[in-house]
């Protein structure tokens, strides 16, 4: 055979080349449903200190801890819980914040967004928005008036992480389901200027970032497949902020608020909806 | 963990271009060492740019790496699968058997090079990556991809000449 393979033209020799590549055997672990790179990547970065630190969500879970379980831990674990909190807040509300986005591989499915099942717990459970607050609280709670679509009844949940305040509405006849079971509608507002010249540059596979106009304000409307968002905070660290699973985004500021708003609805319709944010 | 799952969706292909770079090595546990490391790099990720060469730039990193430390034997530790899955048509025992010959030849004479130009190959043929993938995984000019390619498979053809001279001779 060697005597054909020496012969062969350019193009023979690639799709021979190709072809032993598709018969090449690449040794695997045969282990059970834990033997997974995936899963022990994950692993290791849940346990190496100075990665764990990285993960959105761990930090509000540490934050949403119950009393006791904070006074168990002690004065270390509370320091460390403070300091979480203050990068937090400088995570999500100051200009400057860069996002690294990546499209979703081709073998991952809809996810979560597929999935709009009933809620486990209040409407935003397990998003990562902090706490639940009154909404007669929120402005007080947040150091500013938040504004409410009009149109819409009041939020089913206001939840508050630092300034930051996520009404959530319920799905329904007028509210398509969201990624998040059970949500129709997030809003998140908090104070804080999106970094217009970084969303321009953003890119990614399967997601489109179209600057659009909020009535005279620029706004970026985030669309596409279920995207992975991973916020680099000022401090160069990653943040895996997993809540963008939730839906289509339009995000733009409006004097000094920044406005998040997540929702099934289509850019129209949503654009709509944040033009017709009011104070109540 | 949205990055858990961006880890499943490229996890075959980190695994596959490990073992590919350094056959010898334990590639799962390459990948996943690059996985950790890509996860510490995010800050450094340039928003906008392809996701997939930049990761496997960092696995190749680290199967090299893996490869140098470890102690070099002769021979390449690829091989074919037994049960490669069959193309549309089931092969007749004959030519299954010329196909496994053809394979084993190339795999002897691609042995037979040098870490870069194997490198090269696989990218491109066994990887199936483009030019300007195969630039980025292996930190090479995007230039220089075609002309080393070029040379890669020259030298294939020679070992497969001289590999050809050496059986039979």
């Amino acid at each position: 055979m060697a005597d054909a393979l020496d012969r062969l033209t350019d193009e023979a020799l690639a799709d021979a080349l190709r072809d032993l590549g598709r018969a090449i055997a690449v040794p695997r672990s045969t282990g059970g449903p834990d033997d997974d790179v995936a899963i022990r990547v994950r692993a290791r970065i849940e346990t190496d200190p100075a990665l764990a630190a990285r993960s959105a969500p761990r930090r509000w879970s540490w934050l949403g801890a119950s009393r006791p379980a904070r006074l168990a831990v002690g004065l270390a674990l509370l320091a460390a819980v403070l300091l979480a909190a203050v990068a937090a807040a400088s995570i999500l509300g100051v200009p400057g914040i860069r996002i690294a986005l990546f499209g979703a591989p081709a073998t991952v499915g809809p996810g979560p967004t597929a999935s709009p099942g009933a809620p486990d717990g209040p409407l935003g459970t397990g998003a990562g928005l902090g706490r639940i607050v009154a909404l007669a609280d929120a402005a007080d709670l947040a150091g500013f008036e938040p504004r409410l679509p009009v149109g819409l009844p009041p939020p089913d949940v206001a939840w508050l992480a630092d300034a930051r305040l996520t009404l959530v509405w319920a799905a329904g006849p007028d509210l398509p389901a969201t990624g998040l079971p059970g949500v129709g509608l997030l809003v998140t507002e908090f104070r804080g200027s999106v970094d217009a010249d970084y969303y321009q540059k953003v890119t990614s596979t399967g997601t489109v970032v179209e600057p659009v106009r909020v009535a005279d304000h620029a706004a970026y409307w985030l669309a596409g497949r279920p995207h992975f968002f991973f916020y680099v905070d000022p401090d160069g660290r990653t943040v895996d902020d997993t809540r963008r699973w939730v839906g289509d985004t339009l995000i733009f500021e409006a004097d000094g608020i920044t406005f998040r708003i997540e929702s099934a609805l289509g850019r129209d319709a949503t654009i709509a909806l944040a033009e017709g944010l009011t104070r109540p | 963990m949205a990055y858990e799952e961006l880890v499943r969706g490229h996890q075959d292909l980190a695994v596959r271009t490990a073992h590919l770079i350094a056959p010898d090595g334990d590639a799962e546990d390459a990948a996943q060492e690059a996985f950790v490391k890509a996860w510490a790099a995010i800050p450094r990720f340039r928003a906008g740019s392809p996701f997939r060469p930049w990761l496997l730039r960092i696995v190749a990193n680290e199967a090299r790496n893996r490869r140098r430390s470890a102690v070099r034997r002769t021979g390449l530790a690829l091989r074919v699968a037994e049960d490669r899955p069959s193309g549309d048509a089931a092969p007749s025992p004959e030519s299954a058997v010329l196909a496994t010959e053809r394979q084993a030849t190339l795999l002897a004479a691609l042995a037979r090079l040098r870490a870069e130009d194997r490198e090269i190959i696989a990218a491109r043929y066994f990887l199936d990556l483009s030019e300007a993938e195969a630039a980025q995984t292996l930190g090479l000019p995007r230039g220089t991809v075609k002309s080393r390619l070029s040379r890669a498979l020259g030298r294939l053809r020679a070992a497969l000449t001289d590999g050809h001279g050496a059986t039979d001779g």
